[in-house]
Order: structure tokens, then sequence, then C-alpha cells
């Protein structure tokens, strides 16, 4: 065999070439797959060093509690607060959002990892990132990043702005919104700059790219922030490392012990006995509230209203005893309809409500009214007056009596309502009429001496406050004026955290009431989960490792952007081997000839196949590394926008090379059988004669019919059912349509080459014309590889140019991925007001500057529950995807195109009002993220938990062509609240206005302390197609490898024919042909198979990119296809012409005669 | 006056110890009708002539006249058009284009010049495949016929443009006896009825031996015998 090797060798190192060519690129393509997958797990354990579980708390308990549980917790613990926050140089007034602050201490760093902290390529001596020497202000270390964004360094002070944590829910009547009380500023001194690696990655999120990260002693911020001994999160370690299912575990038990370790009161309950010493004590002569021992438990919530979880489980563990629920909200006015003396409305300023049953157990205290019998039960519409009201009102029993009171609004706005009542009797102010435990400890009134002390979050007039007011506030404080039943009280008063403020409950008879608060305490918590506060255990680092298999498979991604090159590289080897066999068809006749069977000459064949296949494999193997190298090199680098990160390594892994080693082998010895096993079919005499195989047409013909029958049908059927179905815009109709289209047409031209082209008999200038054209039938399966291979390139190539898209002219209308926008901006902190509407201006204190700017703009704005980004940005796999409350005012504009929906209806908006249960919740994603990312089909689903801790299902209902809004998943604002109660305030915002740039720096200014950040809607479209755009640019390249592949294979057959066709060539000569009209007439056949690889190439990539070119309306890059096909033209002609030029030949004799 | 007119023909072919002097003064004539046989073992100089008969090379010293022209003082466009109007090609292997028909093979010459082809070329073609007795298979391809067969369209091709001079390289070389035989009957019969000068190579003296005037080519020298 090796005689035979080195007697073909040119044809061999050819083939060879082709081997090694479809091996590089298909293990170079693994290797690609494996080195994102393998930097981004060693991102994920750099940035959480030895953590592998966090509890990253929405709420605050006390470091006491952590102490607790890092003694009992089985692996190491560390506390902390964890914030984001926005950082400004306070010089200088750079800005930088979503900062990474980080109150930690020494537990942290040894549960990191002490040597990971690393500064100027060092590792710190002892891992104290806070060892040296303080400034004014608490000290702050911050990576490189960060540094490098504001442009500080040591010494430089830093205002970090972040949301005031308080139990009180955001956007609650109860909460103050003004911006002070909203956003705190704690100013630090930058102490030392770490490298963005180790402990300067640090991050809980999955995303690849460094966040900006600040730390400071975790005794430090605690001060600034007014947390005395608290923290939000708990760090631990663990040995679980990727198992996901044992991590998940650990964390299932670090948040049962969490819960054991916590008492009710640090998590938020309060738990009283009652009736206690009246607060205040009443007037002299008062029974009070509470004049006897304590006969039941009161459980009220810091947050003030009791979450729907707790209630439950209250209302489980006191199934047995009695029970007594309250809601107590705060009213504006009680009014009646009469006058006062002085001819004024009768009107009570700034009561308490209560709603209950008044005939509860005798337990919880008895309501009396003034007739001495007991309150009677409440139906809808009644109310009972203390005796204090009912004469201040001028009322009694039969009465109307008007409840004015604060609604929470749709946008979190106060909305003052009035609820008509009746009264049912008047109550005497003793008992549970006198009960001031009913109410709560209301911030800004709670503590007051006088009602004219009053600083509640919400506004009141303090001028309506009466002298007799002040009277009942020092005599009875904040004891309830009105009684309503729960019905009426909670379909008034029910907001989104809850509708119950106070659950009574007493131990049954005969047990005494510290026996019973023990017991009571204990048994509640088993009914409890940590979730059901915001604290829970996450198992990050195996999440994390989870996610780092990564949301794209780039090993298949780079594959399918390769295949085309592969199989370039497949036809180029069929085409060379074939070549190698026709050159020794005299040598296997004669082998044939002297007794060998066919299948020995076959097998000889591909044995010799095989030796090439493994040593262009073991040479690919070294090109796999070099383009793999190469591509990770253009990662890092020309494609950094596409991936966010440079911090991307070439990972080399054994399955990948042998895998793409033994695939390719695969491939081409495929190839090579293909090609050899027409071998035996000819006989032998033919085989001396060095008779082509070309006699096999016939059945070729059949195969190239049938072939082009099916796959145009299929591919324009696919079009037609587009089409008449108005799924123009459905890419996978289109990428099935165009590769089927392509494969048809080159069938279709391979029957064309069969068929007789216009008769020379004609004569003419046209009939050189024919004669060339005519000439491509010489050899059938050179000129149908020569097309083929030119096709696929410029499939490849158009392709990647028709989808090439620049949003620098973007339309930004309604119906444009920017829905009409011009802005979108974030904030760090929620911003509590609507900034859409003036009111919500005025509160938030803008100036009217701001009035002006947006006087004919449009500002949308969007809660948000934090997760899991789902563009093409974050290359780790989403699992809990960010959501993005869309408001109803959004729904009712409208905008953007829609690429699916799950039902036909006029206004897919509406698709998000869908009733699907109470666990289901509809959503609208992009197509690009749930198609690639999520991998979420329309109507399929994503499970995840709502802040209770509840689960529920994401269903997909729509999604849109292209949009801003890759990076989350859009649902209702009524859904999202439904299920993040929490979720207060709006961090995201679309805004339309004539003048993006104006607003942009404006807003930017006016709300800088909540980190609000604002871009152009054509930056994010331009952002999230920069990685399309990657792609298409790799496509690209790997489109010039393949037209390289088909360039090489071209000018093998224009040369090859030139040469076996030298005879004949110098016939022509002889009968008068001049060289010139030669090298026209090869010319002319060669081009004619580029041109019709060119045309075939372009239609079934004009096919493919339909729909998106159908979208791109006046924006299609026609001069960016034109000038690609322009250059593949001129590339292969330059190829024709080089060859063509062989064809004027050398002396006519000889050559007639060595032809022989 | 004679219609092919080859006068002290000389042609070297160079090479670094001082060149290979091919042909060494060839000189003869002949008339309209005329037939000629060339003969001589190998490295003769037949090929050398042949070339030069057929004005696909320049002789190194001496002239040649072809119907009163002649051919080297014409351009390289012009001798193209006169070698497709005056002379006419026949190989020992046919060269026939495998992807036309046989009509098409015929014609394939009067598509070097389409201008100055006169009448009917098609229909010179389909009369010149009637009388070569292939008027029944136009439409075959060269893959389709016999070696033969083959030949005789050959013929008919190299007579497409009316030639004066019909040059035949070892036109029976690759054929069987009997068929040698009836291609040598064709091309002697469509001489006759044609009127051109006709020059065979060959190395068959039964074909030679058919030819009233023969020559024999030794080192370059001519032996008219």
């Amino acid at each position: 065999m090796r005689r035979e090797l080195t007697h073909y060798w040119r044809t061999h190192l050819a083939v060879t070439v082709g081997a090694a060519v479809a091996t590089a690129v298909l293990a170079g393509a693994l290797i690609v797959g494996d080195s994102v997958r393998g930097s981004l797990r060693q991102l994920t354990l750099e940035r959480l060093g030895g953590i592998e579980h966090a509890l990253a708390g929405q709420r605050f308990f006390p470091s006491s509690a952590a102490e607790r549980f890092a003694e009992a917790a089985p692996v190491e613990t560390a506390p902390a607060i964890l914030l984001q926050a926005s950082a400004q140089h306070a010089d200088t007034k750079t800005r930088a959002s979503q900062v990474g602050l980080s109150g930690v201490d020494g537990r942290f760093l040894e549960l990191f990892g002490a040597t990971s902290a690393i500064e100027g390529g060092s590792p710190l001596a002892d891992g104290d990132i806070f060892a040296g020497e303080r400034g004014l202000f608490p000290p702050v270390v911050i990576n490189r990043g960060l540094a490098d964004a504001l442009g500080a360094q040591p010494g430089d002070a830093v205002l970090f702005s972040l949301k005031r944590w308080t139990e009180v829910p955001s956007g609650s009547l109860l909460s103050a919104d003004d911006t002070a009380s909203v956003v705190e500023t704690v100013r630090l001194e930058v102490l030392r700059v770490l490298d963005d690696a180790g402990l300067g990655s640090f991050g809980l999120a999955v995303h690849q790219s460094t966040p900006y990260n600040a730390f400071v002693p975790l005794e430090d911020l605690q001060r600034a922030l007014d947390q005395d001994d608290a923290v939000n999160a708990v760090l631990a370690g663990g040995d679980d490392g990727e198992n996901l299912e044992a991590a998940q575990g650990r964390a299932a038990e670090l948040d049962a012990l969490l819960l054991e370790t916590l008492t009710l009161e640090e998590l938020g309950l309060l738990v009283t006995e009652g009736p206690g010493e009246p607060e205040t004590g009443g007037p002299e002569g008062s029974t009070g509230a509470a004049d006897d021992d304590a006969r039941y438990l009161q459980v009220e919530s810091g947050e003030y209203v009791l979450r729907p979880a707790l209630v439950t489980a209250l209302r489980a563990e006191s199934q047995e005893t009695p029970r007594f629920e309250v809601l107590t909200y705060l009213a504006n006015s009680l009014r009646s309809e009469g006058t006062d003396e002085n001819g004024e409305p009768r009107a009570v300023p700034y009561s308490t409500v209560t709603a209950l049953d008044p005939r509860q157990d005798d337990l919880f205290g008895d309501m009396m009214l003034t007739d001495g019998s007991p309150a009677p039960t409440l139906e809808n519409g009644d109310i009972l007056v203390n005796t204090w009201t009912a004469d201040d009102l001028g009322v009694g029993v039969g009465d109307a009596v008007d409840i004015v009171y604060f609604a929470i609004g749709p946008r979190e706005e106060l909305i003052e309502r009035t609820e008509s009542f009746t009264v049912k009797g008047v109550v005497e102010l003793t008992g549970l009429g006198a009960d001031s435990t009913l109410s709560q400890e209301y911030p800004g009134i709670a503590g007051s001496a006088d009602m004219s002390d009053w600083d509640p979050p919400f506004p009141i007039s303090l001028s309506r406050v009466r002298p007799k007011d002040e009277i009942y506030w020092d005599d009875y404080r904040d004891t309830p004026k009105a009684f309503v039943n729960l019905d009426d009280g909670r379909r008034l008063w029910e907001t989104r955290w809850g509708n119950t403020t106070a659950i009574r409950v007493a131990p049954a008879a005969g047990t005494p009431l510290d026996a019973f608060r023990t017991d009571f305490e204990a048994a509640l918590k088993t009914r409890l989960s940590t979730a059901a506060f915001g604290l829970t255990f996450q198992p990050v680092l195996a999440l994390g490792l989870g996610a780092s298999g990564g949301a794209t498979d780039f090993g298949g991604l780079f594959i399918g952007l390769s295949q085309f090159v592969i199989v370039s590289a497949a036809l180029l080897v069929a085409l060379l081997f074939g070549l190698a066999v026709e050159q020794r068809v005299s040598e296997i006749g004669l082998r044939l000839a002297v007794g060998f069977r066919p299948k020995n000459v076959r097998g000889m064949l591909l044995r010799e196949g095989l030796v090439l296949a493994v040593i262009g494999g073991l040479v690919g193997l070294l090109g796999a590394v070099g383009y793999a190298s190469a591509m990770m090199y253009g990662l890092k680098t020309w494609w950094l926008p596409a991936v966010g990160t440079s911090r991307l390594e070439l990972f080399l892994t054994p399955v990948s090379l042998v895998g793409g080693f033994i695939s390719a082998i695969v491939v081409v010895l495929l190839t090579i059988f293909l090609t050899v096993r027409k071998v035996g079919r000819v006989p032998a005499p033919q085989l001396l004669k060095k008779a082509t195989s070309e006699s096999g047409s016939a059945r070729a013909g059949r195969a190239s019919k049938i072939t082009a029958a099916v796959a145009l049908t299929v591919a324009f059927g696919a079009v037609g059912y587009a089409v008449a179905t108005g799924q123009v815009n459905q890419p996978s109709i289109f990428f099935l349509a165009g590769p089927l289209l392509l494969v048809g047409l080159l069938a279709l031209f391979a029957q064309l080459i069969d068929r007789p082209s216009r008769s020379l008999a004609r004569g003419g200038a046209g009939a050189l014309v024919g004669m060339a054209v005519a000439n491509t039938r010489r050899n059938r399966s050179r000129s149908l590889y020569s097309t083929t291979l030119v096709a696929f390139a410029t499939f490849m190539i158009v392709t990647v140019a028709a989808f090439q898209e620049d949003f620098s002219d973007e339309d930004l209308g309604r119906d444009s991925g920017a829905g009409g926008y011009q802005l979108l901006a974030q904030s760090d902190v929620p911003v509590p007001q609507d900034l859409g509407s003036k009111d919500g201006r005025f509160e938030l204190g803008l100036p009217g500057e701001v009035d002006d700017a947006l006087a004919d703009a449009t500002v949308m704005p969007f809660r948000l529950v934090p997760g899991d980004d789902t563009s093409c940005l974050n290359l780790y796999q989403p699992r809990q995807p960010r959501l993005l409350g869309v408001p109803r005012a959004q729904r009712d504009r409208g905008g953007f195109t829609f690429q699916q929906v799950s039902e036909d209806v006029e206004d897919p908006w509406t698709l998000l009002d869908r009733d699907l249960g109470a666990a289901v919740v509809p959503v609208i994603g992009d197509f690009n993220s749930t198609q690639w990312i999520l991998k979420l089909p329309l109507d399929g689903t994503i499970p995840m938990e709502n802040e209770r801790g509840e689960p529920i299902e994401l269903k997909l209902v729509a999604s849109f062509a292209t949009s801003v809004f890759q990076s989350e998943l859009l649902v209702s604002e009524e859904q999202l609240l439904r299920h993040f109660p929490s979720r207060a305030g709006f961090p995201y915002f679309l805004i339309e206005t004539d003048d993006p740039d104006a607003v942009s720096v404006l807003l930017e200014r006016e709300l800088a302390a909540y980190g609000f950040d604002a871009i152009t809607t054509v930056e994010k479209l331009a952002a999230f197609h920069a990685v399309q755009n990657t792609y298409l640019a790799t496509f690209r390249v790997l489109g010039g490898l393949g037209l390289l592949l088909g360039t090489i294979g071209l000018a093998v057959v224009l040369v090859r024919n030139v040469l076996e066709r030298r005879g004949e060539l110098a016939a022509l000569r002889a009968f008068g042909f001049r060289g010139g009209t030669l090298t026209r007439l090869v010319l002319g056949e060669n081009v004619t198979l580029l041109l019709a690889g060119l045309g075939i190439g372009t239609a079934a990539a004009l096919v493919t990119a339909g729909p998106h070119l159908l979208q791109q309306a006046g924006a299609v890059p026609w001069s960016a296809i034109a000038g690609t096909l322009g250059l593949v033209f001129a590339v292969g002609f330059a190829v024709c012409w080089i060859a063509a030029r062989g064809a004027r030949g050398a002396d006519v004799i000889p050559t007639v005669k060595a032809e022989r | 006056m004679s219609d092919l007119r080859v006068h002290d023909l000389h042609k070297t072919y160079g090479g670094v110890d001082g060149g290979v002097d091919v042909l060494r003064g060839i000189s003869f004539d002949m008339s309209a009708g005329e037939a000629l046989a060339v003969t001589g073992p190998s490295g003769s100089g037949k090929s050398t002539l042949l070339q030069i008969l057929g004005t696909l090379d320049r002789p190194g010293q001496g002239t040649v006249s072809i119907g009163g022209t002649d051919p080297f003082s014409l351009d390289d466009d012009g001798l193209a058009r006169f070698r497709n109007r005056t002379v006419g090609f026949i190989f020992q292997d046919h060269h026939l284009l495998p992807q036309y028909s046989v009509l098409e093979n015929v014609l394939v010459p009067t598509l070097a010049f389409p201008d100055q082809v006169d009448g009917d070329a098609a229909a010179y073609a389909r009369e010149l495949l009637d009388k070569v007795g292939l008027g029944h298979r136009l439409d075959h391809r060269p893959a389709e016929i016999s070696g033969g067969e083959r030949q005789r369209v050959a013929v008919a091709r190299s007579l497409i443009n009316k030639p004066t001079l019909l040059l035949c390289d070892e036109p029976t070389g690759s054929l069987d006896p009997v068929t040698a035989g009836t291609v040598s009957d064709l091309l002697i019969d469509m001489h006759g009825a044609a009127g051109t000068l006709l020059i065979v190579v060959t190395h068959s003296m039964d074909l030679a031996g058919r030819f009233a005037r023969r020559i024999e080519l030794q080192e370059g020298r001519c032996v008219e015998s």
C-alpha cells in the first residue's frame, strides 16, 4: 500500500488536506464548546470561592441569630450584608450602577478563601482586605471594574446609594415613599482596589460578566445603614460541589435549621400576651382593655399586616383553640350627614377602624352596647361606633356614617375613597371597645405625645385635628373609634400584602398561657417555612456549575455553524478521491482482469482512504486546536460584546479531540466509500480503456430527478404554507425551506446538465455559448461537485449578509423591536412613584424642568422581579428568569411585533390577562430568548417559586419577533404583584420622547440617588444583535473557509479538466480555434458552473432569510449581499481564468498524439 | 502553378547542445486533387512536417504556399482564420467531443469563426454524414457509435469547411484492418469528390500503397518514392 500511497502522493495529499479540514472544523467546534463550558465553570468557582450555599434575604435579622445558626450549622457559615447599590465618585460625580455592596468580616473572607483576594496581580499577604490605615470615612475595598468605571483610586471618597430597608412593605399605606425615606446614601473611602479575579469577581448572580464589587467591614456597614447588629445574608460552605440533588438537600437542611434557630420575633412576628396593661390607660373610671390576667396571645407582624402564609399557619395551628382575627385600618375621616353647631359637616379626622367579629369568644374581651347588651353580629354595611364618636358625629342606631380612607392605586398612588355604613349600635369604651391593642404602633404616629406631632408616611392635614381629638388621643391613643365586620373590612382594605393585622389565639380551658405559648410558638414554626419570610438558602455553587453548561451549546452551535464547511470538506474529499480513482481506472481494471474481486479492490481503496483519513485527521487535530484558539481569541476580542467576558480560556478534553477525530474519519471514510463503491460496476475491459464511470449517469439522473422533485415540493410547500397561514415571520419554516431549496435546485441543475443544450446546428455566435454550456456535461459529477461547493459557500455567505443588521437607522415605530420607545432606563432602587404622571413626579420632588421635558413624552414604568438574564448576553443557562410586570397602560398601548401567539386574538397583549389558574402565569418573551436560551416552546412552561415559596408555572403565551425584552419574561403587573407582592416601585422604564438625549441626561441627573441609568433602545437592540452579528461574523469566517474549499475544489476540477482535455483542445486549435477563443470557451463553461452555484446559493439563502428580510422592510442589506456575491464571483472567476489560460495548450500534433 | 508548394523547409528545435534539426530542406509541390502519403520511421519529422503544413507551427527556414498564400505571412488571427478555412485535419484518435452529437461534432469547426461560414453549415454537415454513411446517426453521441463510425465522423468533420488541404495523421492507426480499409476507401473517395489536396502521414504501408504519390522522411530529409 505504501507504494500506492507514495505514487499518487499529489492526489493523496489533497485528500489528506480535505480530511484534515473536516477534522479541524469538527473537533475545533467541540473544543470551542468545551472551552466556553470550562471557562464558565471556572468563572463560577472563582466568583463563589468556598461558598456553596447562600441566603441572600430580603429582610434583616439579628447577627446573634446568625451566630446561633453558625454554631448549629453542619458547614462553615458567614453572616454578611449583601445589597445592590449605585456608586458615585464624590469628587468627579462619575457614576456606576448595579454595584454589589457587601458588608463582610473575617468569617466571610475565610469562607471565600483568603488567598483569593488579589491586588495588583498578587494575593494579599494574609487575605485581610481591610488591613490598612482607615480614613475619615468607613473603608471600602472595590474591584478593578468598579474602580475603572468610577475613575477611583485608594483614598477617594465614593457615595453609595441604595434602597433603605424597612420592615414596612414598600408601596403600602404605611411606607414612606419620598426619596429621602426610600434611598439612603453612605459615604465610604476607597481603601484598596482588588483585581477582577478571585474575591474581586465575587457574585451570586449567574452571569459571566464580572460584577462591580464593593466590600465594607460588616460592622461599619451595619452602622452606616443603621442596622446595628443585623445582617441580611448568610453564606455557607459545604462539600456537595456540583451534585445538585445533594446540594438542594443541604440547602433544605440549612433552611430547616435556620427556622429552628430563629425566634418568631427574629422572623418579624410580634407575639404579645393579652389583655395586658392598657398602653396609655383610659380616663379615670375607664375599665380599660385589660385588668385581668393574660388570657390570649396576640400575633402581629412587624410589616403591619400578616402575610397570607402566616395567617394560614396561624389558623391551622389554632383549629382546636379559640381564635380572633382583626384588620385595623387608618381612616382619614369618619363622617356623618349632619352639621355641628358651627354648621360644619360633622367629621372625625384620622381614626382607626377595626374589622372584626364582635361576637367572638369572651376570652378576647367583651364589646358592650350602651344599652348594656352585647354587641350584635355585624352584617355587611353595618358599623359600630364608640360613644365618643357617636357623640361627636351626632349619630345613633340607623344613621349613616361614611368612612373616608386611602386606598392604594395600581401605581401605588393613594386614592381617597369613601364607603357608607349604617350604625348598628353604639359601643361602650370598655373591654374590647376600648382595646387600643387592636391597633398597631404606626410609624410616625406611635409615641407621639399629641396628634399635632404626627408625622405619618401618608399625607395628613394637621389643621383638621381639633382639641377634642387631642383629648381622645391623650385618653385612648389609637383605640378604634368604629368597627365593621371582617368581610367589609377585607373588601375595603385588603392589599397584596394581606388582609389581617392581628390574630389572637387562646389556650383551651385549663391550659396555662405560658405553657400554651411555648408549645404554640414551636408548633407554629413547624407550619411555617423560611420561604414565607424570604429567607431561603440557594445551592448557588451547584446551580452555577449546572448553569455553566450554558444556555447555548457552543460546541453544537459551532458544529451547526460549521456544517457547511464540513459538508464542503467532505465534497472536496469526494471530488479529490474520485479524481484519484479515475486516475487509476486502468490499474483497477487490470486488477479486476487478473482475478481480483471488486470488493478486494474496493477494500484496497478504502484502506488507502483510511490511512489518508487518519493522517489527515491527526493533522486536523492540530488544526482543531488552532481553529478553536482562533475562535476563542475572536470571542474574547472581536466578538467580546456577544460574550461579555474576556476571561474565556481554551480547554482541551480528550473526549472532544477523539470525538472530533472519529467523527471526521467517519465522514471522510463514508465519502470515500460512496466514491469507490462504483468500482466494480464498470467492466474491467472498459476500465482498462480508462472509461470513466459517467455511464452511470442514467441512474444518477433518476436520483437527481427524485431529489429535485421531493426537495422542491417540500421547500415550496413550506413557503406556501407560511404565506397561506400568515406565518411569513416564522423563521423555522424558512430555515427548513432554504436548505431544501438549495438541495432541490442543485438536483434540478443536475437535470439541466443532462438535458441537451441549444443545438450547435443552429450556428451563429450563440453556438459558442451553447458549446460552453454543453461542455459542463462532459464530466457531470465534477461539474456538480464544483457547483455544489460554490452554492454552499454562497448560501452561507449570502445568508450571513442578509441577517447582518445595522441598528443605527432603526425605525423605532411601535411595531419595531423598540415598541415606539426611544429610551430604556433602569434604576438600582425602584422609583416609588409613577414617573409617567405629573403627580408622581411631584411626589418624587422632581423640578419643573423634568415636567417640561416629559410634557409630550410617555414614560412607562414597569415592576421587576430580579432573576437570571434570559438574553443571549448571558452565557449561563438561566433557571429563574427575570420577570417584568407589564402595566395595564402598556397592554392598552400595545406595540411591538409578535412572532408567535398561542391563540388567534386581535391583540396578543390581552393573552397576559388570561386566567390559567392560580398557579399558572401567562408570560410573553422575546422569541430569540425563549427559543434559543430558555428553549421554551409556545404553551411550554417554566417552573419557579413565587416569593412565598409556592410553586408556580410560567406559561409562554406569545413571543415577540424582536424586541428590547430579551433579558426577561413579561407578565401582567397584576400577576406579578399577586405572586411577588413585595415588588414595590418601578426599576424599569420605557420612554417615548422626541428628545431622548436631553431626557436621558435630565432623568439620570435628577434620579441619580436611585441609580437611574438610561440608554437608547437602539443601543439596547444593538447590544442584543451584537450577539447575532457575532454568530454571523463567525458564519462569515466559516463561509469564507467554505468558499476557500469551494475555490480549491473548483480550481482542482478546472485544472484537471483542462489537463484531461489537452488533446481535445489541441484538436480544436487545429480546427482554427484561436487561443483566446479556447480560453473563453473553457472560461465560459466554468463560469456557467460558477454562476449556477452563485444563483442557487443566493436563491436558497434569500428564501432562508425571507422572514428576516420582510421584517427588515426598507433595511434589506442589498448592497452587502451584492458585494458579497461580487466577491464570491470575483474569486471564482479568477480561478476559472487561471485554469482557462491553460487551455491555450502547447504543440497540437504531439499533444494530440500523446492523448492517444 | 502548384496548389501546395513546399520549398526547402527546415525546422530545428532548440536545446542546450545546439538543437535538433528535425526537418532538413523538405521540398515538394502538389496540385489540386492530388494525394500524397508521407511515411517514415518514428522521429523522422513526419509530425513536425504535418504541424507546419497545418500552419500550427512556423518553419525555421523555407516557405510554404497553400493556394498561392503564404500563411506564415499572416498574423495569429489571420493564420487561425486561414487554417480554419483552408486546412482540414483527421487524427488517429478521432477527438470527437463526447458531450456533443455526431452532427454537432461535425459542426464544431464552423464555430471557430461563425462569421465566415458559407451557407447552411448544418445542411452541409448532414450531407457529409450521409456521404460517410452516418445519415442515420446524426443525434448519437460518440460513445454510442463504433470506432470506425467515429473516424468517419472525423472525416466528415475535416471537410465541413471545404478545405483546400486535408491533413491526416495515422487516420487508420487505431482501427482493425477491415475498418481501416473502409475508412481508407472513404478518405480517398471523399478526397476525390472534393478535389482537395490530401496528405496522409502513416506507418501503414497498405494505406500508403493506395496513393500514387508517396514520400518517405528519413532523418528530416525527403526521399520521394
